[in-house]
């Protein structure tokens, strides 16, 4: 812990902060993007359409196996 | 594949909405007497528990807390079901959570309406329910968690992701930044002191913004605008960039909030860059909001929800186009400390969580309770009334930010400051406070509208507590990547990967933002003759945290020509290292008090004046808004805890001689009768220990260590 507290304690790293802060989003962003663009179109559709899979009408009549069960 | 059948929670999203809207109506209405209070005093009824300084945390609170944070649980309690296919885990849990948030409202109004706070603003609340708010907080996390872990669906949506990112966020920043001593069942200092506690303290300030007011309102939005629209989102491979970027850059932007201020270059200088780059992932998902609505916009014109959820999006549009502009240095110098922070948050809290809030309710409350809305009238005519309320709100606002700042460096051709009393510059801008009552008055009539619809709605329906639903059984989650498929989608089925690469994005941000500031010496340069508080004046701090002295004042002199003439020397990063917490404020209602105790300098009074200003302040300030503190001569300091105030400090390192706490007492007592002595003098009777005294030893305190020569 000693070590790391005199690694940090030397002020010169810390005007680098914001182009450390850069290239490490950078990085990271170009790596998420090159992923994103190599997704197959049908893939992002199938899964956009997730959200409306639980709009199947459920029967909710007392004689409905589900109300039964219930 | 087998038919799995189920139930849905229905009644744990019934209970968090009836929250949602009583707390909503609660948090508005406080809000609404905050800023009569500002616009007549007399509405501060000269009463210790309901000042504004009281009222205005009590209003952030209950509309962060209560009426948001009910709101996104009800959103994400129905949705994530729905998603995943499956029933909460456990409903103890969810219980656990609705109770126990309850709970904690509860406890933060009856406190804040006492004076108990720690002062961190939208973080004002005690170390206790600091507690509690963390378990509740692992208990639904937790839920949500497990119940993704036990989900029918093998993919896990958008949405969830930034629930899961809300989660994790919320929770990093609450526990860092409520890090404090406690010294008694009501009482705790913060660990971290003046710079690093204002970073700390930015940083979460900045991030609840973010994790708390935003990625759950994405989820939320990412659910609830295609359902309401009918149509998917329109971009999937949007929002995974949109989602990844935003709570990776969120997290280096809270120096923003302390621009020009006593903080080292670089962290100013990392606060402006990532917050300009946070324009591009914000609109990422505006445009991935507003072009969900294409080809429906027809439905727009017809539905109140849809309506509310355009412009909860364009509200989040402009507020994050607007944010990164405040971020810049020549802009924030005027925003800063004027109301345009005010109308910049109103703007986000009134359209952006309000009008989602509101959408989601609209279209929620019919389809639980199986039944139509009961009057899609009276939901236009709370959308008009709202978006109308929140116009008249924030417009006056902006006016008067830029009227009060141009008033604040107007110079006379001789040199000399053209308003140099404070008070000209708050009552050239009344008239915009009026206003802006007559926009909260507008927003809280739409808002019982709404309370009148839905529960009409209510009535007419019938409601499940438990929906029956059938999905196929989830067989194999696959841990591995399969064949053609993105490290992204494998990811999405494994929701504690998930989890763990959020927590990462999130901590690389919040890590190089605050370790510097803890280890790097240079960051806090001393200043030899800054003293510890003595026990008055660390008593009389204590009084001016629990009162909210900050929501109006603020103790940071820019280093600007028009505030170095107005309140003296600029303000210096080693003036604070004994402030447990830092008190720098965020608004100037009323002037910096940074320099209230240099004699001689521009800020300073005596005792007496401070004994009448206290007791009546439009009697030494004729037309002031400030509230009359008519208690104070009356309350006395508790002795009692004197000794382990001191100690507490001792621990956190402030350099009190060893044993001192014994003789804190003498100390104060002695100081005090010093203060009383000189009240005598005008004509004025107190006791040495009362808070007055405490007061104005603690404002005399404030400037007057830099102002000493070395050796002094």
């Amino acid at each position: 812990m000693k070590f790391v507290s005199y690694i940090l304690e030397d002020e010169q790293w810390i005007h680098i902060l914001n182009t450390v802060g850069l290239v490490i989003f950078i990085v990271f962003f170009i790596g998420v993007l090159y992923r994103t663009y190599k997704m197959p179109k049908s893939e992002a559709d199938e899964i956009n359409h997730l959200v409306f899979e639980d709009d199947d009408e459920v029967d909710f009549s007392e004689e409905s196996e589900v109300m039964k069960q219930k | 594949m087998e038919l799995q059948k189920f139930n849905y929670d229905n009644k744990i999203v019934k209970l968090f909405i009836h929250a949602t809207i009583f707390w909503g109506v609660v948090g508005v209405l406080v809000g609404l007497v905050a800023a009569m209070q500002l616009a007549w005093p007399m509405w501060n009824f000269d009463t210790n528990f309901l000042t504004f300084g009281r009222m205005r945390p009590v209003h952030t609170n209950a509309i962060i807390f209560a009426f948001v944070g009910n709101g996104i649980f009800a959103g994400v309690y129905y949705s994530l079901q729905k998603l995943l296919k499956t029933r909460m885990y456990s409903d103890v849990l969810s219980q656990i959570n609705f109770w126990g948030w309850q709970l904690i409202i509860a406890a933060a109004a009856v406190t804040l309406f006492s004076g108990i706070t720690s002062s961190k603003e939208y973080a004002e609340l005690e170390w206790p329910i600091d507690i509690m708010i963390a378990i509740v907080w692992i208990v639904y996390g937790l839920n949500m968690i497990l119940t993704m872990i036990h989900r029918r669906e093998k993919h896990i949506y958008a949405a969830i992701w930034w629930y899961v990112a809300t989660f994790v966020g919320i929770a990093v920043l609450h526990i860092f930044n409520n890090l404090e001593l406690p010294v008694t069942l009501t009482k705790s200092y913060s660990l971290y002191a003046g710079a690093q506690d204002a970073v700390v303290q930015w940083w979460y300030g900045h991030n609840a913004v973010a994790f708390y007011l935003t990625t759950p309102f994405l989820g939320l939005m990412y659910y609830y605008l295609p359902k309401a629209a009918g149509r998917p989102i329109y971009s999937y491979k949007l929002s995974i960039i949109h989602f990844w970027s935003l709570i990776f850059l969120y997290m280096w932007a809270g120096p923003h909030h302390l621009l020009y201020q006593a903080l080292p270059d670089w962290a100013q200088a990392l606060g402006v860059t990532f917050s300009v780059m946070l324009l591009a992932p914000s609109w990422g998902g505006m445009i991935n909001g507003l072009l969900t609505l294409r080809g429906a916009w027809d439905k727009v014109r017809d539905q109140a929800t849809l309506k509310f959820m355009v412009v909860a999006v364009t509200a989040y549009g402009m507020s994050t186009f607007e944010g990164p502009m405040m971020s810049l240095k020549n802009v924030n110098m005027i925003s800063h400390f004027s109301d345009w922070t005010i109308a910049h948050v109103h703007i986000g809290a009134m359209g952006w969580n309000g009008g989602l809030t509101f959408g989601m309710l609209y279209w929620m409350v019919p389809k639980l309770w199986k039944t139509k809305l009961f009057s899609e009238k009276l939901a236009n005519t709370h959308f008009w009334l709202a978006t109308l309320g929140m116009l008249i709100y924030a417009i006056p606002l902006y006016w008067a930010a830029i009227t009060q700042w141009l008033m604040w460096r107007e110079y006379t051709p001789e040199g000399f400051l053209a308003y140099p009393n404070f008070l000209e510059t708050v009552t050239q801008i009344l008239p915009m406070y009026v206003m802006r009552v007559i926009g909260g008055t507008l927003f809280l009539t739409g808002f019982f509208l709404m309370v009148y619809n839905l529960y009409k709605t209510m009535a007419m329906g019938t409601f499940t507590n438990n929906e029956p639903a059938e999905a196929p059984a989830l067989v194999n989650k696959q841990s591995r990547v399969e064949a053609g498929e993105t490290q992204h989608r494998w990811m999405e089925r494994k929701p504690l990967i998930l989890v763990g690469f959020a927590f990462i994005v999130l901590a690389i941000g919040g890590a190089v933002e605050i370790i510097p500031m803890v280890f790097v010496k240079s960051n806090i340069p001393t200043i030899s003759t800054v003293t510890p508080y003595t026990p008055l004046e660390l008593e009389g701090r204590d009084v001016y945290v629990s009162e909210g002295c900050y929501t109006c004042h603020s103790q940071m002199v820019r280093p600007f020509r028009w505030e170095t003439d107005r309140y003296g020397e600029y303000s210096k990063i080693g003036e604070f290292v004994y402030d447990h917490p830092f008190q720098w404020g965020s608004r100037r209602t009323g002037p910096d008090l940074a320099r209230a105790g240099v004699v001689g300098g521009p800020m300073y009074k005596n005792a007496a004046w401070h004994y009448n200003h206290f007791k009546n302040a439009s009697s030494v300030s004729p037309g002031t808004i400030m509230p009359n503190y008519v208690w104070f001569e009356k309350t006395m300091i508790d002795l009692e805890v004197t000794p382990k105030k001191i100690r507490a400090m001792q621990t956190l390192g402030v350099p009190y001689p060893e044993g001192y706490d014994l003789k804190a007492v003498a100390d104060l007592t002695a100081q005090g009768e010093e203060i009383a002595a000189e009240l005598k003098k005008a004509g004025i009777d107190v006791e040495p220990t009362s808070e007055v005294v405490a007061m104005i030893a603690y404002l005399h305190k404030l400037g007057r260590d830099i102002s000493k020569k070395d050796g002094e």
